[in-house]
Protein backbone atom coordinates (compact mmCIF):
# COMPACT_ATOMS: atom_id res chain seq x y z
CA UNK A 1 0.00 0.00 0.00
CA UNK A 2 1.20 3.47 -0.86
CA UNK A 3 1.42 5.68 2.23
CA UNK A 4 1.63 9.46 1.90
CA UNK A 5 1.89 12.05 4.62
CA UNK A 6 -0.34 15.08 4.16
CA UNK A 7 -1.02 18.20 6.21
CA UNK A 8 -4.42 19.78 6.76
CA UNK A 9 -5.55 21.47 3.56
CA UNK A 10 -3.28 19.40 1.35
CA UNK A 11 -4.60 16.85 -1.08
CA UNK A 12 -3.72 13.98 -3.34
CA UNK A 13 -4.84 13.29 -6.89
CA UNK A 14 -5.85 9.79 -8.00
CA UNK A 15 -5.80 9.33 -11.74
CA UNK A 16 -6.71 12.51 -13.57
CA UNK A 17 -9.89 13.59 -11.94
CA UNK A 18 -10.19 12.37 -8.37
CA UNK A 19 -8.94 14.64 -5.62
CA UNK A 20 -8.90 13.70 -1.95
CA UNK A 21 -8.44 16.68 0.38
CA UNK A 22 -7.48 16.39 4.03
CA UNK A 23 -9.99 18.80 5.56
CA UNK A 24 -9.14 18.34 9.20
CA UNK A 25 -7.80 16.15 11.97
CA UNK A 26 -9.30 15.68 15.42
CA UNK A 27 -7.60 13.11 17.66
CA UNK A 28 -8.05 9.79 15.85
CA UNK A 29 -10.56 11.12 13.32
CA UNK A 30 -9.69 12.50 9.93
CA UNK A 31 -12.12 14.44 7.77
CA UNK A 32 -11.70 13.92 4.03
CA UNK A 33 -13.19 15.86 1.15
CA UNK A 34 -13.46 14.14 -2.20
CA UNK A 35 -13.81 15.78 -5.58
CA UNK A 36 -14.66 13.19 -8.20
CA UNK A 37 -16.74 12.87 -11.36
CA UNK A 38 -20.40 12.20 -10.65
CA UNK A 39 -20.26 8.70 -12.08
CA UNK A 40 -17.74 7.61 -9.45
CA UNK A 41 -19.44 6.03 -6.45
CA UNK A 42 -17.90 6.73 -3.08
CA UNK A 43 -18.76 4.60 -0.08
CA UNK A 44 -17.67 4.10 3.49
CA UNK A 45 -15.94 0.77 3.17
CA UNK A 46 -17.52 -0.99 6.14
CA UNK A 47 -20.97 -0.14 4.77
CA UNK A 48 -20.07 -1.24 1.25
CA UNK A 49 -18.86 -4.56 2.70
CA UNK A 50 -22.19 -5.15 4.45
CA UNK A 51 -24.18 -4.34 1.30
CA UNK A 52 -22.00 -6.82 -0.62
CA UNK A 53 -22.72 -9.50 2.00
CA UNK A 54 -26.46 -8.90 1.82
CA UNK A 55 -26.51 -9.00 -1.98
CA UNK A 56 -24.57 -12.26 -1.94
CA UNK A 57 -26.87 -13.73 0.69
CA UNK A 58 -29.92 -12.77 -1.38
CA UNK A 59 -28.68 -14.90 -4.27
CA UNK A 60 -28.80 -17.98 -2.04
CA UNK A 61 -32.58 -17.86 -1.73
CA UNK A 62 -34.18 -20.87 -3.32
CA UNK A 63 -37.60 -20.84 -5.00
CA UNK A 64 -38.97 -23.19 -2.33
CA UNK A 65 -38.31 -20.62 0.39
CA UNK A 66 -39.90 -17.96 -1.71
CA UNK A 67 -43.00 -20.03 -2.26
CA UNK A 68 -43.38 -20.39 1.51
CA UNK A 69 -42.83 -16.71 1.95
CA UNK A 70 -45.38 -15.88 -0.70
CA UNK A 71 -48.07 -17.81 1.14
CA UNK A 72 -47.01 -16.34 4.44
CA UNK A 73 -47.24 -12.78 3.23
CA UNK A 74 -50.57 -13.47 1.58
CA UNK A 75 -51.98 -14.82 4.83
CA UNK A 76 -50.71 -11.83 6.74
CA UNK A 77 -52.46 -9.47 4.37
CA UNK A 78 -55.85 -11.09 4.77
CA UNK B 1 -33.06 -13.82 -26.52
CA UNK B 2 -32.96 -16.64 -24.01
CA UNK B 3 -30.81 -17.60 -21.06
CA UNK B 4 -30.64 -20.75 -18.98
CA UNK B 5 -31.18 -19.81 -15.33
CA UNK B 6 -30.69 -21.68 -12.08
CA UNK B 7 -34.06 -20.78 -10.58
CA UNK B 8 -36.41 -20.26 -13.50
CA UNK B 9 -35.25 -22.63 -16.21
CA UNK B 10 -34.84 -21.10 -19.64
CA UNK B 11 -36.23 -17.61 -19.76
CA UNK B 12 -36.94 -15.49 -22.78
CA UNK B 13 -36.42 -11.76 -22.77
CA UNK B 14 -36.11 -8.95 -25.23
CA UNK B 15 -33.61 -6.14 -25.20
CA UNK B 16 -36.22 -3.57 -24.21
CA UNK B 17 -36.68 -5.23 -20.85
CA UNK B 18 -32.99 -5.37 -19.96
CA UNK B 19 -31.96 -2.99 -17.18
CA UNK B 20 -28.37 -1.83 -17.23
CA UNK B 21 -26.48 -1.22 -13.99
CA UNK B 22 -23.42 0.62 -15.21
CA UNK B 23 -21.62 0.17 -11.88
CA UNK B 24 -22.90 -3.37 -11.40
CA UNK B 25 -24.15 -4.24 -7.92
CA UNK B 26 -22.01 -4.40 -4.79
CA UNK B 27 -20.52 -7.94 -4.78
CA UNK B 28 -21.42 -8.31 -8.47
CA UNK B 29 -19.62 -5.35 -9.92
CA UNK B 30 -19.06 -7.06 -13.27
CA UNK B 31 -22.70 -7.97 -13.84
CA UNK B 32 -24.35 -5.05 -15.56
CA UNK B 33 -27.41 -6.48 -17.32
CA UNK B 34 -30.49 -7.76 -15.55
CA UNK B 35 -34.16 -8.40 -16.09
CA UNK B 36 -36.90 -8.16 -13.47
CA UNK B 37 -39.12 -11.20 -13.04
CA UNK B 38 -42.30 -10.64 -11.06
CA UNK B 39 -43.59 -13.26 -8.64
CA UNK B 40 -47.31 -13.20 -9.50
CA UNK B 41 -49.73 -11.89 -6.86
CA UNK B 42 -46.98 -10.75 -4.54
CA UNK B 43 -44.75 -7.74 -4.02
CA UNK B 44 -41.71 -9.93 -4.69
CA UNK B 45 -39.51 -9.80 -7.76
CA UNK B 46 -36.30 -11.39 -8.92
CA UNK B 47 -33.43 -9.47 -10.36
CA UNK B 48 -32.04 -12.03 -12.80
CA UNK B 49 -28.72 -11.45 -14.50
CA UNK B 50 -28.86 -12.03 -18.25
CA UNK B 51 -25.09 -12.51 -18.31
CA UNK B 52 -24.98 -15.18 -15.59
CA UNK B 53 -27.90 -17.59 -15.29
CA UNK B 54 -26.80 -18.56 -11.77
CA UNK B 55 -27.20 -15.03 -10.47
CA UNK B 56 -30.51 -13.74 -9.21
CA UNK B 57 -31.42 -11.62 -6.21
CA UNK B 58 -34.76 -11.43 -4.43
CA UNK B 59 -36.36 -8.00 -4.40
CA UNK B 60 -39.34 -6.60 -2.58
CA UNK B 61 -41.42 -3.60 -3.53
CA UNK B 62 -42.20 -1.99 -0.18
CA UNK B 63 -45.04 0.27 -1.40
CA UNK B 64 -47.68 -1.91 0.24
CA UNK B 65 -45.81 -3.46 3.12
CA UNK B 66 -44.01 -0.33 4.31
CA UNK B 67 -45.78 2.69 2.84
CA UNK B 68 -43.80 5.07 5.04
CA UNK B 69 -40.46 3.99 3.62
CA UNK B 70 -38.87 7.22 2.50
CA UNK B 71 -35.35 6.88 1.14
CA UNK B 72 -33.24 10.04 1.02
CA UNK B 73 -31.28 10.08 -2.20
CA UNK B 74 -29.12 12.88 -3.54
CA UNK B 75 -29.18 14.06 -7.12
CA UNK B 76 -25.55 12.96 -7.54
CA UNK B 77 -26.43 9.41 -6.58
CA UNK B 78 -28.95 9.25 -9.41
CA UNK B 79 -26.87 11.07 -11.98
CA UNK B 80 -26.05 7.82 -13.73
CA UNK B 81 -29.70 7.03 -14.44
CA UNK B 82 -30.25 9.52 -17.24
CA UNK B 83 -32.95 12.14 -17.20
CA UNK B 84 -35.43 11.41 -14.44
CA UNK B 85 -39.18 11.55 -14.97
CA UNK B 86 -41.81 10.04 -12.73
CA UNK B 87 -41.32 6.55 -14.03
CA UNK B 88 -39.04 5.28 -11.29
CA UNK B 89 -39.14 1.97 -9.44
CA UNK B 90 -37.63 1.28 -6.05
CA UNK B 91 -36.91 -2.24 -4.84
CA UNK B 92 -35.19 -3.58 -1.75
CA UNK B 93 -32.98 -6.66 -1.56
CA UNK B 94 -34.30 -9.51 0.59
CA UNK B 95 -32.38 -12.20 2.38
CA UNK B 96 -34.03 -15.39 3.57
CA UNK B 97 -31.85 -17.58 5.74
CA UNK B 98 -33.45 -20.86 6.70
CA UNK B 99 -36.87 -20.19 8.13
CA UNK B 100 -38.93 -17.57 6.31
CA UNK B 101 -39.62 -15.82 9.60
CA UNK B 102 -36.00 -14.75 9.48
CA UNK B 103 -36.39 -12.85 6.24
CA UNK B 104 -34.65 -9.49 6.31
CA UNK B 105 -34.88 -6.55 3.92
CA UNK B 106 -32.06 -4.20 3.15
CA UNK B 107 -33.58 -0.76 3.67
CA UNK B 108 -30.26 1.03 3.52
CA UNK B 109 -29.42 0.19 -0.07
CA UNK B 110 -32.47 0.33 -2.35
CA UNK B 111 -32.23 -0.51 -6.02
CA UNK B 112 -33.52 2.40 -8.06
CA UNK B 113 -34.53 1.95 -11.67
CA UNK B 114 -35.37 4.66 -14.16
CA UNK B 115 -37.95 2.94 -16.36
CA UNK B 116 -37.62 5.64 -19.03
CA UNK B 117 -33.98 4.80 -19.68
CA UNK B 118 -33.79 1.24 -18.30
CA UNK B 119 -30.86 2.26 -16.16
CA UNK B 120 -30.52 1.09 -12.56
CA UNK B 121 -28.31 1.71 -9.57
CA UNK B 122 -28.10 0.38 -6.04
CA UNK B 123 -27.88 3.45 -3.85
CA UNK B 124 -26.55 3.56 -0.32
CA UNK B 125 -28.74 5.96 1.67
CA UNK B 126 -27.60 8.50 4.16
CA UNK B 127 -30.74 7.86 6.27
CA UNK B 128 -29.40 6.55 9.56
CA UNK B 129 -32.69 5.01 10.63
CA UNK B 130 -32.70 2.40 7.87
CA UNK B 131 -31.07 -0.90 8.67
CA UNK B 132 -29.34 -3.28 6.30
CA UNK B 133 -31.13 -6.18 7.96
CA UNK B 134 -34.63 -4.99 8.69
CA UNK B 135 -36.93 -7.71 9.99
CA UNK B 136 -40.23 -7.44 8.18
CA UNK B 137 -42.03 -10.25 9.92
CA UNK B 138 -42.21 -9.44 13.61
CA UNK B 139 -44.45 -12.17 14.95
Amino acid sequence: MLALTRKKGESIIIGEDIEVVLLGVNRDQVKLGINAPKNISIYRKEIYDIIQQENKASTNTNPEQLKQLKNFVKNKKQ
Amino acid sequence: MTIETKNFGTIEFNNDSVITFNSGLPAFENNKKFVIIAEPDTDFYYLQSVEDGELSLVLLDLCNLMPNYDPLVSEEQLSGLGSLGNNISIYNVCVIKGDIQNMTVNLMAPIIINNDTNLGHQVILENEEYSVKHTLITE
